[in-house]
């Protein structure tokens, strides 16, 4: 069962990015950083990755002289997190 | 967060994704100061009006209101910098601000045709506006700003029951505890 669960979400940073984002319109990567603990570099290879699937929109621009990033969830990543979900719950009899 | 790979079991992951949402809770943006500004802003208007009309020789006493103009611009820049300050956009902030984009085009509408109305419009601004602090009550799950709207309401009903002469009280008492007291509130607690 658990062969099915969709390895780019099935990772922890990755689905604790996913798991913000989808319950917000959008976040910078600051706040991205601050409330998972991850590391500027690690946190940035795993958005790459979500970005490469098609799972987030990552928009990067200025906040003054400040380079910014923002990141949401597209479509496709919310229906590849609903399905992580209901085969998470499928797995855990829930 | 250490490591980028490592080997969750569905536990955890469960686990990670409650926590994270959990997390994003409680990100609702205070809108303390636009209750305040507009609160202070109207009390200013509905008594400054009344003092003009009834102490003083002033043929347009209803000139009071171009404090409105002045409120809108601190309003567009507050909402300019705090904008700027914020890092993470919730489904209901957007709701919260769509509900007051509502409210502004509906009080347009109505200031552009008052004159259809007989210049009557203060019961129909006070049910947009208690609709709009009702609603953004319940979208942030604020008990004051949600009583607050109710104000307004009663306040309407107010308007039309009770004798003229104690009318020009209402609006007075509707703004300090629609707007004010819950704009104070929120900055309290």
């Amino acid at each position: 069962m658990l062969k099915k669960l969709d390895p780019l979400l099935h990772s922890e940073l990755r689905l604790a990015i996913m798991s913000l984002l989808i319950s917000v319109e959008k976040a910078e990567f600051t706040y991205l950083k601050e409330q998972t603990e991850a590391t500027a570099g690690n946190l940035s290879v795993q958005i790459t990755k979500l970005e490469d699937a098609g799972y987030i929109f990552v928009k990067k621009g200025f906040k003054g002289k400040i380079p910014q990033t923002t990141c949401n969830i597209t479509k496709k990543g919310i229906e590849a997190f609903e399905k992580y979900v209901e085969e998470l719950k499928a797995y855990l009899k829930l | 967060m250490e490591t980028n790979e490592k080997v969750l079991n569905p536990e955890e992951s469960l686990q990670i994704i409650e926590s994270m949402i959990q997390r994003t809770k409680g990100n609702l943006h205070d809108s303390s100061f636009y209750f305040l500004l507009w609160g202070w802003v109207v009390l200013i208007g509905i008594v400054g009006q009344i003092i003009i009309e009834r102490y003083t020789d002033c043929t347009k006493p209803y000139l009071i209101w171009l404090i409105i103009f002045p409120a809108v611009i601190a309003n567009i820049i507050y909402g300019v910098r705090h904008g700027k300050k914020t890092c993470v956009s919730t489904h209901l902030d957007s709701l919260n601000l769509m509900i007051w984009i509502a409210f502004l085009v509906s009080y347009s509408i109505v200031l552009i045709f008052m004159k259809k109305f007989d210049y009557n419009i203060v019961p129909i601004i006070f049910l947009l506006a208690g609709n709009a602090t009702f609603l953004t009550g319940i979208v942030i799950k604020f008990k004051p700003l949600i009583l607050g709207g109710i104000v307004f309401w009663l306040g309407v009903i107010c308007l039309f029951l009770i004798p003229a002469d104690y009318v020009v009280f209402i609006s007075p008492i509707v703004i300090i505890f629609g707007y004010l007291v819950p704009g104070y509130v929120e900055i309290l607690f």
